[in-house]
């Protein structure tokens, strides 16, 4: 099961992408501030990751749909 | 082509040396040797038949699949899907298909700016974005697999007496709605970084995830609208698109070129490694397959 947890974009340089699913830092889906992502892993948690709060997966989708995270694409 | 003669039984063929028939009452191929007919069996070791045991899962957050910048003109392009949540025309967008940039992409949901559109393909050529969609009051797309081919045709139903772009949604026609008509097709070199499937990914961030499997995804430089009723297979799965009219320059059969493990989409289309995909971000192969 997949479990995600989200980050403060000042956290990125502390993450370990040998430990998560995301390819590298070049490959984070941030917040429309642009001031959080998030990570997600399987199994025991990235010790990085200990002591903060984790996601299933319908609940991340529920988080993501939030118009702080869903902005409308431009259409020019 | 090389034919081979059909004989309902062999005591009416032609006993001289080296000729060959196929023999209908025996289902078999035989040989004439100077003294008698001979049976030709398989060896078992033919080609394999086509199957697809694989599809590429991707979660809704942030999984895509990369491919690289090739030459290859946007002529046609063919995937299945399975979308885990309805669709409808509010539905935020899910990007099946895009171009760095935005440039080119096919697009589930509320996206273009165009009205109730349901699926889309949007372009921006020469500096003005173009889409085209398939729209209408209370349209909806169920859960499950579906089929969406896009094609630039000589003579197109949405820019009626010119070239344009045409959208099919399960091996139908269904594009009717234009904001500005596209006036040439798209190349994804003129995209400059190649393309992704499964999200817009571009600006430093990712958009408009997907939320389900993608499989057979395919891109031909020419117009292989012609092959759409095969293509589609009544919806019965896919098929092997090198039986076609034209094979296609990139067809990713997501994982079973590569056994349904690693992070490589082998492309066995004809453009070869040159064109191969990249997982990122975690998008897992699936056993459920278009059917």
């Amino acid at each position: 099961m997949r479990n995600y947890v989200i980050i403060d974009a000042s956290e990125v340089s502390s993450v370990d992408f040998n430990q998560v699913l995301e390819t590298s830092t070049d490959t984070l889906r941030y917040n429309v501030a642009g001031d959080k992502t998030f990570v997600k892993y399987e199994g025991e948690t990235p010790s990085f990751l200990v002591g903060k709060p984790s996601f299933s997966h319908s609940e991340i989708l529920e988080i993501l749909s939030n118009e702080n995270w869903t902005e409308k694409l431009p259409v020019e | 082509m090389a034919s081979i003669d059909t004989i309902a039984d062999r005591s009416t063929g032609s006993a001289v040396a080296g000729k060959a028939y196929f023999e209908t009452s025996t289902n078999k191929f035989i040989v004439y040797n100077g003294s008698s007919w001979v049976d030709i069996d398989s060896d078992g070791t033919g080609a394999a038949p086509f199957s697809n045991a694989y599809s590429v899962d991707f979660d809704g957050t942030n999984d895509i699949v990369s491919g690289p910048t090739v030459g290859t003109t946007l002529g046609t392009c063919s995937m299945w899907f399975y979308n885990d949540d309805v669709i409808t025309t509010t539905s935020t967008g899910q990007v099946l298909l895009n171009t760095v940039g935005y440039h080119f992409g096919i697009v589930l949901g509320s996206q273009t700016g165009l009205t109730n559109e349901l699926i889309s393909m949007q372009y921006k050529q020469s500096g003005v974005w173009r889409a085209i969609g398939y729209t209408g009051s209370g349209l909806s797309l169920a859960s499950g697999w579906h089929h969406v081919m896009t094609a630039w045709v000589s003579n197109s139903s949405t820019n009626p007496g010119n070239a344009g772009y045409d959208l099919w949604l399960d091996g139908v026609k269904v594009g009717n709605s234009v904001s500005t008509a596209p006036t040439a097709p798209d190349s994804l070199a003129s995209a400059g970084n190649g393309f992704h499937l499964g999200a817009r990914f571009g600006s430093g961030s990712i958009y408009r995830p997907f939320d389900g499997r993608i499989d057979e995804f395919a891109l031909w430089s020419g117009d292989a609208s012609g092959d759409i009723a095969n293509i589609y297979n009544s919806g019965a799965g896919a098929v092997d698109l090198n039986n076609l009219s034209t094979a296609p320059e990139i067809w990713w059969r997501m994982g079973d070129d590569d056994g349904g493990t690693g992070t490589t989409i082998t492309n066995q289309g004809s453009l070869g490694s040159s064109a191969d995909g990249t997982l990122v971000n975690g998008p897992t192969f699936s056993s459920d397959t278009p059917s």
